[in-house]
């Protein structure tokens, strides 16, 4: 009877090593702060999703109401009653500002949600993937190479020219959501899939097994865990791809349906005014490209925080 | 060499079959009737026209059928008739298939040869204000949306500078080369620029790893010039891993190109496809959905092939 209870005293004071070493999502964050261009973009998506959720608060304009006394008035307008307007007025009359801050509610929220049920998807097909093999990961791996060679936006086009006008007004960017994140899991399911297959032959997961833990328990609370920092990493890549994805279909008059604002279709009403109100296209599309590129660089500077290559 | 192109041809065959069925399925479960979109509905067809119409189309028989049917057309090119001009899809599709292949090929060596360049100098100046400038620039155009960076490139060059047309493959009638190629500077640059960024990334990391190496010390201390260091000792493999990345941005390209031939109004295929949704014509929306899948396919084929050739090591077997 001795025996055992040594090893639990053995255990404990392993367990109190472990816990003086820094988890790794801690180093990660300390490697990420001290790169200056992940910390910038960090405070430049900040910026932008606080004037994005607080866009009522931060401009008195209504986004949608058409005044032809302000039509293409440049920027720095002042309005009748006094307001400037610092990106100027659009083909409308309406506050190209408030529109852009009014946009990026939408194509932020489609953006997030797209890539949120994409890394779903990804991970859970991923995960049974790689963890379990056999047919299933044959079959899951095909579907995911026919999908890498398809090119995405003349699908997305289909789709959203097939399935947009079925919906009810307004109920497009939900529709947006669901097919980008339907077309969107094949990176993840990759990344994790790989992962899995290095992680499952590893000792935590073999003792979790011998434990007697359900394969649903071993995948979700000692595996993927593991497995978060890479997919932080794709999240921002593909939430900037998502945000494009958006942009791109409402340029094309597949996307988000006019007047709601978003910044692809403020970009497509725009350009037939480039001659001489060159404002109506520059200011959605500058605030639209400084999200992604904050994103893209953002994503860039974990990638290099993760890199194991770089430790210190 | 030409076994192993031949057996990568018969192992893309499945996935195109995937492609064929999924896009077939996305637009033939979709609710509403086909034959309505067919029909010139101000002529207010009757039941036994639109009957007509859909024995016509064949649209009567079961979802199963009528894919079988439609792969055994399509792969003698017959994609039906398009519900916008009532001519046959394919017609439509060769007419403007050679703008874009045109396009993109032009765009593709154009980018890569900048890009390859561009990579050079970044890796030689490593950490210096050029490198800083190059890689900014490459996030930049990596994450930029094509179609706003051409209205903007079309504002600045053809609007305010008026040194560049704004859109078409020419003027009308005037076909010279020189004409055309003046319409093109604008697409093909852009189109490229998202190549050229990410590319240029993937040559600088991979000719730093690569000077780090043995046998460039070598070359060095024999006393080489730095020049025929880079280019005929690292360069060559510093560009394996681009091979790697060229047929992943494939799929890409063709998506950039849709949005370059729309906004400078080029008469290729992706205008066609974005000019068939306000039709809903869904037969020529399937074949182009399946014609870009095939080229992306095609072309990862030939980048596979050019692996062999930047990296002799490999062997096809």
């Amino acid at each position: 009877m001795a025996e055992p209870a040594k090893k639990i005293e053995q255990q404990k004071v392993d367990y109190s090593v472990t816990k003086s070493v820094e988890s790794p999502l801690r180093i990660f964050w300390k490697r990420l702060r001290t790169h200056k261009p992940s910390m910038f973009s960090l405070v430049i998506l900040f910026v932008i999703l606080l004037l994005a959720v607080l866009a009522p608060y931060v401009t008195v304009f209504d986004p949608e109401k058409v005044d032809l006394s302000l039509k293409f008035a440049p920027p720095f307008t002042r309005s009748a009653d006094g307001h400037i307007m610092l990106f100027g007025g659009d083909n409308l009359g309406r506050d190209v500002f408030t529109r852009a801050w009014y946009g990026a509610r939408v194509s932020l929220m489609v953006g997030f949600l797209a890539e949120g049920l994409g890394i779903v998807l990804g991970a859970i097909l991923g995960a049974i993937s790689g963890y379990y093999g056999g047919w299933i990961d044959t079959l899951l791996m095909r579907i995911v190479d026919i999908f890498l060679s398809i090119p995405t936006l003349i699908l997305l086009i289909t789709v959203m020219a097939v399935y947009g006008p079925l919906v009810p007004k307004g109920g497009e960017k939900y529709l947006i959501v669901v097919v980008l994140g339907i077309l969107g899991w094949q990176g993840t399911a990759r990344l994790v899939r790989g992962e899995i297959l290095s992680l499952k032959e590893r000792d935590f997961v073999e003792a979790a097994k011998g434990l007697g833990a359900r394969d649903r328990r071993i995948i979700f609370r000692h595996i993927l865990p593991n497995v978060m920092a890479p997919i932080i990493v794709s999240v921002t890549l593909g939430v900037s791809g998502a945000i494009l994805s958006e942009a791109s279909l409402s340029y094309l008059g597949v996307g988000i349906q006019p007047p709601v604002p978003s910044w692809g279709n403020m970009i497509q009403s725009g350009q037939n005014y480039l001659r001489n109100a060159w404002w109506i296209t520059a200011f959605p599309g500058a605030v639209l490209c400084l999200t992604t590129l904050a994103l893209y660089m953002l994503g860039d500077g974990l990638r290099e925080a993760l890199d194991p290559r770089l430790k210190k | 060499m030409g076994r192993y192109i031949l057996r990568r041809i018969l192992q893309s065959i499945p996935v195109l079959f995937g492609i064929s069925l999924i896009t077939f399925l996305i637009v033939n479960t979709a609710p509403g009737d086909p034959a309505l979109l067919y029909m010139d509905r101000s002529s207010n067809p009757t039941p036994e026209d639109i009957q007509e119409v859909r024995r016509e189309l064949g649209l009567d028989k079961p979802l199963p059928v009528r894919y079988v049917e439609w792969v055994g057309r399509a792969m003698v090119g017959d994609f039906g008739t398009s519900f916008k001009d009532k001519r046959p899809v394919i017609d439509r599709i060769s007419e403007t298939l050679p703008y874009s292949i045109k396009l993109s090929v032009i765009s593709i060596l154009f980018g890569y040869v900048t890009a390859i360049l561009l990579g050079i100098l970044a890796a030689v100046k490593a950490n210096s204000w050029i490198d800083y400038i190059i890689s900014f620039f490459s996030a930049l155009f990596v994450s930029a949306p094509v179609f706003w960076v051409a209205l903007m490139a079309i504002l600045v060059f053809s609007v305010k500078l008026d040194l560049l047309p704004t859109s078409g493959w020419s003027d009308y009638g005037n076909e010279s080369i020189w004409n055309v190629a003046r319409h093109l500077i604008l697409p093909v640059t852009i189109l490229a620029l998202r190549d050229i960024a990410g590319m240029s990334r993937y040559v600088r990391s991979g000719l730093l790893e690569v000077l780090r190496q043995d046998y460039v010390r070598t070359a060095r201390s024999k006393g080489l010039q730095e020049r025929v260091v880079i280019f005929k000792h690292a360069l060559r493999n510093s560009l394996i891993p681009v091979v790697t990345v060229m047929g992943l941005s494939l799929p890409a390209l063709v998506g950039g190109a849709v949005l370059t031939e729309t906004v400078f109004g080029l008469p290729g295929m992706g205008r066609l496809a974005v000019g068939s949704i306000a039709n809903r014509d869904y037969p020529m929306l399937i074949a182009i959905n399946l014609l870009s899948a095939v080229m992306v396919v095609l072309g990862n084929i030939l980048a596979d092939a050019a692996y062999g050739w930047v990296d002799p090591r490999i062997r096809y077997n």
